[in-house]
Protein backbone atom coordinates (compact mmCIF):
# COMPACT_ATOMS: atom_id res chain seq x y z
CA UNK A 1 0.00 0.00 0.00
CA UNK A 2 1.59 3.06 -1.27
CA UNK A 3 2.20 5.51 1.81
CA UNK A 4 0.39 8.92 2.51
CA UNK A 5 2.92 11.31 3.02
CA UNK A 6 1.09 13.68 5.60
CA UNK A 7 3.35 16.59 7.38
CA UNK A 8 5.39 16.39 10.70
CA UNK A 9 5.85 17.44 14.05
CA UNK A 10 9.31 19.24 13.83
CA UNK A 11 11.67 17.14 16.29
CA UNK A 12 15.36 17.08 15.61
CA UNK A 13 15.13 20.68 14.47
CA UNK A 14 14.18 21.35 18.07
CA UNK A 15 14.53 19.02 20.31
CA UNK A 16 18.08 19.58 21.94
CA UNK A 17 20.70 16.98 22.13
CA UNK A 18 21.29 15.56 24.81
CA UNK A 19 24.41 13.15 25.88
CA UNK A 20 21.72 10.44 25.96
CA UNK A 21 20.64 10.64 22.20
CA UNK A 22 24.02 12.12 21.09
CA UNK A 23 26.12 9.23 22.61
CA UNK A 24 23.34 6.96 21.07
CA UNK A 25 23.62 8.07 17.74
CA UNK A 26 27.36 8.56 17.51
CA UNK A 27 27.93 4.67 18.45
CA UNK A 28 25.79 4.12 15.27
CA UNK A 29 27.89 6.46 13.20
CA UNK A 30 31.17 5.02 14.77
CA UNK A 31 29.63 1.70 14.17
CA UNK A 32 28.81 2.40 10.00
CA UNK A 33 32.64 3.85 10.41
CA UNK A 34 34.23 0.76 11.28
CA UNK A 35 32.04 -0.96 9.06
CA UNK A 36 33.38 0.64 5.92
CA UNK A 37 36.79 1.10 7.42
CA UNK A 38 37.29 -2.65 7.60
CA UNK A 39 36.83 -2.98 3.96
CA UNK A 40 39.65 -0.58 3.77
CA UNK A 41 41.83 -3.10 6.15
CA UNK A 42 40.38 -6.11 3.66
CA UNK A 43 42.09 -3.96 0.75
CA UNK A 44 45.41 -3.66 2.53
CA UNK A 45 45.26 -7.37 3.31
CA UNK A 46 44.61 -8.08 -0.46
CA UNK A 47 47.91 -5.36 -1.32
CA UNK A 48 49.85 -7.78 0.39
CA UNK A 49 49.93 -10.25 -1.75
CA UNK A 50 49.38 -7.67 -5.33
CA UNK A 51 51.77 -6.27 -6.91
CA UNK A 52 54.21 -3.75 -5.48
CA UNK A 53 53.19 -1.07 -7.76
CA UNK A 54 49.75 -1.50 -5.97
CA UNK A 55 50.93 -2.02 -2.45
CA UNK A 56 52.88 1.15 -3.16
CA UNK A 57 49.95 3.27 -3.97
CA UNK A 58 47.76 2.20 -1.23
CA UNK A 59 50.33 2.67 0.52
CA UNK A 60 50.82 5.99 -0.27
CA UNK A 61 47.50 7.22 0.35
CA UNK A 62 47.39 6.58 4.15
CA UNK A 63 50.69 8.57 4.40
CA UNK A 64 49.02 11.49 2.64
CA UNK A 65 47.03 14.08 4.76
CA UNK A 66 44.00 13.07 3.90
CA UNK A 67 44.59 9.57 4.67
CA UNK A 68 46.09 10.30 7.91
CA UNK A 69 42.67 12.28 8.81
CA UNK A 70 40.61 9.17 7.37
CA UNK A 71 43.13 7.16 10.15
CA UNK A 72 42.24 9.52 12.73
CA UNK A 73 38.82 9.31 12.25
CA UNK A 74 38.47 5.51 12.42
CA UNK A 75 41.01 5.36 15.40
CA UNK A 76 38.46 7.71 16.94
CA UNK A 77 35.43 5.66 15.85
CA UNK A 78 37.14 2.39 17.28
CA UNK A 79 37.52 3.56 20.70
CA UNK A 80 34.40 5.19 21.16
CA UNK A 81 32.72 2.52 19.93
CA UNK A 82 34.88 0.27 21.76
CA UNK A 83 34.17 2.01 25.17
CA UNK A 84 29.95 3.01 24.26
CA UNK A 85 30.23 -0.64 23.16
CA UNK A 86 31.23 -1.86 26.91
CA UNK A 87 28.97 0.89 28.49
CA UNK A 88 26.02 -0.99 26.02
CA UNK A 89 27.47 -4.41 27.57
CA UNK A 90 27.00 -2.81 31.11
CA UNK A 91 23.35 -2.02 30.25
CA UNK A 92 23.05 -5.74 29.11
CA UNK A 93 23.43 -7.07 32.59
CA UNK A 94 20.61 -4.55 33.82
CA UNK A 95 23.24 -2.16 35.59
CA UNK A 96 23.42 1.93 35.21
CA UNK A 97 20.50 2.80 33.91
CA UNK A 98 19.72 5.67 36.40
CA UNK A 99 20.07 9.24 35.31
CA UNK A 100 23.26 9.69 37.23
CA UNK A 101 25.05 6.83 36.35
CA UNK A 102 23.98 7.18 32.73
CA UNK A 103 25.54 10.71 32.77
CA UNK A 104 28.64 9.71 34.79
CA UNK A 105 29.37 6.92 31.81
CA UNK A 106 28.43 8.84 29.47
CA UNK A 107 31.22 11.28 30.33
CA UNK A 108 33.72 8.28 30.99
CA UNK A 109 33.25 7.37 27.51
CA UNK A 110 33.82 10.62 26.36
CA UNK A 111 37.08 10.88 28.38
CA UNK A 112 38.57 7.59 27.60
CA UNK A 113 38.21 7.75 24.00
CA UNK A 114 39.41 11.37 23.95
CA UNK A 115 42.54 10.32 25.91
CA UNK A 116 43.06 6.88 24.11
CA UNK A 117 42.68 8.49 20.63
CA UNK A 118 45.11 11.36 21.31
CA UNK A 119 47.97 8.91 23.15
CA UNK A 120 47.67 6.33 20.33
CA UNK A 121 48.31 9.69 17.46
CA UNK A 122 51.39 10.66 20.00
CA UNK A 123 52.56 7.24 20.03
CA UNK A 124 52.67 7.30 16.20
CA UNK A 125 54.26 10.34 15.56
CA UNK A 126 56.83 10.14 17.37
CA UNK A 127 59.63 7.25 16.89
CA UNK B 1 17.68 -40.16 16.38
CA UNK B 2 18.24 -38.57 19.84
CA UNK B 3 15.45 -37.88 22.07
CA UNK B 4 14.39 -33.95 22.60
CA UNK B 5 13.05 -32.73 25.49
CA UNK B 6 9.45 -32.23 25.69
CA UNK B 7 8.51 -28.92 23.95
CA UNK B 8 5.09 -27.44 24.84
CA UNK B 9 5.28 -24.36 22.45
CA UNK B 10 2.73 -25.33 19.44
CA UNK B 11 3.67 -24.88 15.73
CA UNK B 12 2.31 -21.49 15.45
CA UNK B 13 3.88 -20.24 18.70
CA UNK B 14 7.45 -21.07 17.70
CA UNK B 15 7.24 -19.37 13.81
CA UNK B 16 5.20 -16.23 15.22
CA UNK B 17 7.36 -13.71 17.46
CA UNK B 18 10.55 -14.00 15.55
CA UNK B 19 11.19 -10.86 15.22
CA UNK B 20 12.26 -9.17 11.81
CA UNK B 21 15.74 -11.38 11.67
CA UNK B 22 13.54 -14.12 11.72
CA UNK B 23 15.85 -15.33 14.77
CA UNK B 24 14.33 -14.71 17.87
CA UNK B 25 17.00 -13.50 20.51
CA UNK B 26 19.65 -15.20 18.25
CA UNK B 27 20.64 -11.59 16.13
CA UNK B 28 20.90 -10.35 19.16
CA UNK B 29 22.35 -12.28 21.24
CA UNK B 30 25.66 -12.87 18.76
CA UNK B 31 26.02 -8.84 18.52
CA UNK B 32 27.03 -9.46 22.29
CA UNK B 33 29.19 -12.83 22.05
CA UNK B 34 30.87 -10.96 18.62
CA UNK B 35 31.34 -7.88 20.62
CA UNK B 36 32.65 -9.41 23.80
CA UNK B 37 35.50 -11.11 21.29
CA UNK B 38 36.09 -8.09 19.55
CA UNK B 39 37.30 -6.16 22.70
CA UNK B 40 40.43 -8.39 22.60
CA UNK B 41 41.08 -8.59 19.18
CA UNK B 42 40.46 -5.42 18.15
CA UNK B 43 42.88 -4.27 20.63
CA UNK B 44 45.22 -6.74 19.19
CA UNK B 45 44.69 -5.29 15.24
CA UNK B 46 45.08 -1.87 16.43
CA UNK B 47 48.21 -2.37 18.24
CA UNK B 48 49.68 -4.38 15.70
CA UNK B 49 48.78 -2.02 13.29
CA UNK B 50 50.92 0.56 14.90
CA UNK B 51 53.86 -1.82 15.54
CA UNK B 52 54.04 -2.76 11.76
CA UNK B 53 54.73 1.30 11.69
CA UNK B 54 56.79 2.03 8.67
CA UNK B 55 57.73 -1.68 7.48
CA UNK B 56 58.00 -2.36 4.36
CA UNK B 57 55.76 -5.05 2.46
CA UNK B 58 58.01 -7.86 2.85
CA UNK B 59 58.68 -7.27 5.81
CA UNK B 60 55.02 -7.19 6.93
CA UNK B 61 54.27 -10.11 5.20
CA UNK B 62 56.83 -11.81 7.58
CA UNK B 63 55.84 -10.53 10.38
CA UNK B 64 52.30 -12.01 9.55
CA UNK B 65 53.12 -15.53 7.81
CA UNK B 66 52.87 -17.28 11.60
CA UNK B 67 50.20 -19.26 12.61
CA UNK B 68 48.89 -17.80 15.82
CA UNK B 69 49.16 -13.99 13.91
CA UNK B 70 47.44 -15.10 11.16
CA UNK B 71 44.09 -17.12 13.10
CA UNK B 72 44.29 -14.06 15.08
CA UNK B 73 43.72 -11.98 11.99
CA UNK B 74 41.10 -14.27 10.33
CA UNK B 75 39.20 -14.27 13.42
CA UNK B 76 39.96 -10.14 13.51
CA UNK B 77 38.64 -10.07 10.43
CA UNK B 78 35.78 -12.60 10.20
CA UNK B 79 34.38 -11.66 13.83
CA UNK B 80 34.35 -7.56 12.89
CA UNK B 81 32.61 -8.53 9.28
CA UNK B 82 29.85 -10.09 11.25
CA UNK B 83 29.31 -7.81 14.09
CA UNK B 84 29.07 -5.00 10.92
CA UNK B 85 26.54 -7.38 9.11
CA UNK B 86 24.28 -7.74 12.39
CA UNK B 87 24.41 -3.88 13.20
CA UNK B 88 24.07 -3.17 9.57
CA UNK B 89 20.88 -5.41 9.27
CA UNK B 90 19.20 -3.14 12.57
CA UNK B 91 20.20 -0.10 10.83
CA UNK B 92 18.84 -1.03 7.71
CA UNK B 93 15.61 -1.99 9.67
CA UNK B 94 15.71 0.89 11.30
CA UNK B 95 15.51 3.53 8.12
CA UNK B 96 14.59 1.34 5.33
CA UNK B 97 10.55 1.26 5.11
CA UNK B 98 10.14 -0.06 1.55
CA UNK B 99 10.11 -3.92 2.12
CA UNK B 100 11.27 -5.14 -1.26
CA UNK B 101 14.11 -2.25 -1.15
CA UNK B 102 14.98 -3.73 2.86
CA UNK B 103 14.87 -6.79 1.51
CA UNK B 104 17.60 -6.34 -1.51
CA UNK B 105 19.64 -4.46 0.46
CA UNK B 106 19.72 -7.46 3.54
CA UNK B 107 20.49 -9.91 0.85
CA UNK B 108 23.40 -7.55 -1.06
CA UNK B 109 24.77 -7.11 2.45
CA UNK B 110 25.38 -10.61 3.22
CA UNK B 111 26.83 -11.38 0.07
CA UNK B 112 29.32 -8.56 0.16
CA UNK B 113 30.36 -9.68 3.94
CA UNK B 114 30.60 -13.62 2.76
CA UNK B 115 32.85 -12.50 -0.20
CA UNK B 116 34.70 -10.72 1.69
CA UNK B 117 34.82 -13.25 4.51
CA UNK B 118 36.14 -15.47 1.91
CA UNK B 119 38.66 -13.39 0.17
CA UNK B 120 40.44 -12.47 3.67
CA UNK B 121 40.59 -16.23 4.34
CA UNK B 122 41.82 -16.99 0.75
CA UNK B 123 44.55 -14.45 1.41
CA UNK B 124 45.82 -15.33 4.30
CA UNK B 125 46.09 -18.89 3.41
CA UNK B 126 48.15 -17.55 0.53
CA UNK B 127 50.59 -15.32 2.65
CA UNK B 128 51.01 -18.31 5.07
CA UNK B 129 51.57 -20.58 2.44
CA UNK B 130 54.55 -18.19 0.74
CA UNK B 131 56.66 -18.73 3.92
CA UNK B 132 55.67 -21.85 5.86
Amino acid sequence: MKPVHRPLSPHLQIYRPQITSVLSIMHRTTGMALAVGQFMLVLWLVSLVASPEWFECYQRFWQHPLGIVILMGLSFSFFYHLMNGLRHLLWDSGRGFDLPTVYKTGYGVIGVTAIATIVTWINIFID
Amino acid sequence: MHEQPAKYQSALGRVRGLGTAHHGTHHWWMQRVSSVALVPLGLWLLYSLIHLKGYTKEMIVDWLAHPLRIVLMVATVWTGLYHSLLGLQVIAEDYMHNRTTRTVLMVGLRITFFLTACTTLIILIKILGHHA
